[in-house]
This record gives structure tokens, C-alpha cells and sequence, in this order.
């Protein structure tokens, strides 16, 4: 057997490529993140129709933007809290399959930390628990203003879970692709578990329709760069077989059909 | 006993690394170096060796001290992933290091040979 230095050089590219989206790079989990991020809009939405349905002498009346500022969202249907509450989960579980299925198919590999990971780690947590701290404040202040419903304690606990959740699900990703997606989700979720802010909604439409869309655009991008080194890695020549007898089974060809 | 002159000092390229010095586990190496954790079908996909060579050269890494490997399950189906150790890494770089002192010599006007 025999082997080049550019044919080492090579395999540390290779590697050091492939192992990004074990850590990193979220690819077609991206998209999925992209299309969840819309179902929560959807949601929003959905319950904005709602209100507008229930209340339409007094948007008719109060004009789009008083309208908007005064009422709240109405409560959500039990299909929707549970579709809002599922959403996160889903899209984790979503997220992991497709890493699995996809971006590990020839093999997983971990990716070493980058000098600056832990850094932009800690910083991003910090970030969530603030950001959770806030949310959570805010949202159940809200169910207390709006007088307390029927099911105050059952959402208030919801809605408590679901803020821990921000920093405890983002702990266990790596991407800040990633622990933004999970952030919003959650929020969003949040959002919609709590009846929100009016004034939020438009804001949150908005916002979810081009975050939805970027991370969808920027996992497109990042599944075709693996297609391309799919491609890479089942044309890698071998170094040379002299020492086998045994026939070599390579599954990267799997990978290079993808 | 006096040291020998630098002149007579067998180049550095005598002292490599046999472990490493193999091109199969020269390739080994250079993935789990770029790597934290690399799965076995990773390894057997790049480096395009049979099973059973695969194993027999991760074994021999091993027992030098160069990789740690790690068995578990992924529900009923054996996963065996490794990682090169601090020595390993130190291995790898020593063996570039004297390569490459090696190459960076032009043949015929060191080594003190006398010509």
C-alpha cells in the first residue's frame, strides 16, 4: 500500500468537511427548522383569523392597527396548543433523524472544537436563559392581566416548560443555527400557549416568514456543499489495495447517490 | 565518548516512527486527527480498507497507545467508534516533523557522507 501526502491532505479536508455537520452544520435540519418555524406562523395566524372572526364589528370599527393593539389573541383550540406544544419536540426529533439518515450515512464523525466554540457557547446560553427569564416573565404576567382562565395553572405549567426548555435543548446543540431555530420555536410556541401579545403577532409573522425562509435557503446551500463532498468522498481514490485480500466494502457509494 | 558530529548523526528520517510509518495507519491517523470521534464505516469509507485490515491496524494503534477505542450499541447494531490520544497526536506530528526535515534536504549534499 502506498500513499501521497496529497492524498492525506485530502482526508483531513474530507474529514474536517464531513465532521461539520455532525456539529455544526444543520443542513436539510435546517430546512425542517425553516418549515416549523412557518407552521408557528401558520398557528399565529390561524388564531388571528379566529379573533378577527369572533370580532368583526369592532375591527370594522377600531380600524387595522387599533384593532391589532388592542385585542389579544383569543385562547387556542386544544388542536392548536397541542400542535404549538409538539412543534419544538417534533422538530428536534425531526432534526436528529435527518442527521442521523442523512449526514451520518457514512459514518459518524465528531468534529474537534474550534478555539472559539466554547466562547460563543457559554455566550449563547447565557443569552437563552435571559431571554427565557424574559419571555416566561412576560407571558405569565399576561395570563394574570387577562384575568385568570380556567386553565391558568395547567398553561402557566406549560408555559414554564416550555421556557425552561430554551436553555436546556439548546445545551445540547451545537450550532447557533441551530439553538436560534430551538429559541424561536419556543418562543413562538410560547407565544401561542399564552394567548401573546397582539402587538406581537404581526412582528412574529414577519419575523418567522424570513427567519423560516433563510434557514431554509442557508440549509439548501449547506445540503448541496455535502452532496458535492458525498461525491468527493465515494471518488476518493485508494491509497492502493496490495495489502487486502478480503473484497472492500465501501457504503460511501450510498452516499454519492444521494 | 564524545557525541558524534552533527554530520554523523543518521538523519532524522532513520528515526521515524514505524507505527505510524505504515501508509495505512499513516491515513488512520490523519482522519482521527482532523476528528474528535470517528465511527469504523467512516474510516473503512475513506481509507477503503477491508474490515478485517481495518481492525488489525486500529489494534496495533492501539496497543501503541495512538487511539482509544469505544464500543457501544445503536439499538441492536454494534458501533465502534475511535479517538487518537495525546500520544498519538504527538506521534503523528513527529513523524511529519521528520519527513518533512527529510524531503526538505536535497539528496546527495547532507547527511555527511564524505562525497
Amino acid at each position: 500500500m502506498t500513499i501521497t501526502p496529497s492524498h492525506l491532505a485530502r482526508l483531513d479536508d474530507l474529514t474536517r468537511r464531513y465532521a461539520r455537520y455532525s456539529r455544526n452544520e444543520a443542513g436539510l435540519g435546517a430546512v425542517w427548522a425553516g418549515l416549523c418555524l412557518a407552521a408557528v406562523g401558520g398557528l399565529v395566524l390561524v388564531l388571528d383569523l379566529l379573533r378577527y372572526a369572533h370580532r368583526a364589528p369592532a375591527a370594522r370599527d377600531l380600524g387595522f392597527w387599533r384593532f391589532e393593539l388592542r385585542f389579544p389573541l383569543p385562547d387556542p383550540t386544544p388542536a392548536v396548543l397541542a400542535a404549538a406544544v409538539a412543534l419544538p419536540a417534533v422538530w428536534l426529533l425531526g432534526r436528529h433523524w435527518i442527521q442521523r439518515r442523512v449526514y451520518e450515512r457514512a459514518g459518524t464523525v465528531i468534529g474537534r472544537e474550534q478555539p472559539g466554540d466554547a466562547t460563543s457557547r457559554l455566550a449563547m446560553t447565557v443569552i437563552e436563559l435571559v431571554l427565557a427569564a424574559l419571555v416566561l416573565g412576560a407571558q405569565l404576567l399576561q395570563l394574570v392581566i387577562r384575568g385568570a382562565p380556567a386553565d391558568l395553572l395547567a398553561r402557566g405549567g406549560v408555559t414554564v416548560a416550555l421556557a425552561a426548555a430554551i436553555p436546556l435543548i439548546g445545551r445540547r446543540l451545537a450550532g447557533g443555527l441551530d439553538r436560534s431555530a430551538s429559541l424561536l420555536l419556543l418562543i413562538g410556541s410560547l407565544t401561542i400557549v399564552t394567548s401573546g401579545f397582539a402587538e406581537s403577532r404581526l412582528v412574529s409573522m414577519l419575523a418567522y416568514g424570513a427567519v423560516g425562509i433563510s434557514l431554509a435557503v442557508s440549509g439548501l446551500r449547506a445540503h448541496w456543499r455535502f452532496v458535492d463532498l458525498g461525491h468527493e468522498l465515494a471518488q476518493l481514490a485508494p491509497p492502493a489495495e496490495a495489502e487486502s485480500n478480503e473484497p472492500a466494502t465501501t457504503p460511501s457509494a450510498n452516499l454519492a447517490a444521494r | 565518548m564524545n557525541p558524534p558530529p552533527d554530520d554523523l548523526k543518521p538523519p532524522p528520517v532513520l528515526n521515524i516512527d514505524r507505527v505510524v510509518h505504515e501508509p495505512a495507519r499513516l491515513a488512520i491517523l490523519t482522519v482521527l486527527y482532523a476528528a474528535e470521534e470517528v465511527e469504523f464505516l467512516f474510516l473503512q469509507n475513506v481509507t477503503r480498507l477491508s474490515k478485517g485490515n481495518l481492525s488489525s491496524h486500529t489494534q496495533k494503534l492501539e496497543e501503541a497507545g495512538y487511539l482509544r477505542t469505544h464500543k457501544a450499541f445503536r439499538g441492536r447494531v454494534p458501533v465502534t467508534r475511535f479517538k487518537i490520544t495525546a500520544t498519538g497526536r504527538a506521534a503523528l506530528e513527529g513523524y511529519q516533523k521528520s519527513m518533512r526535515a527529510f524531503t526538505e534536504r536535497p539528496l546527495g549534499h547532507g547527511g555527511g557522507s564524505g562525497d
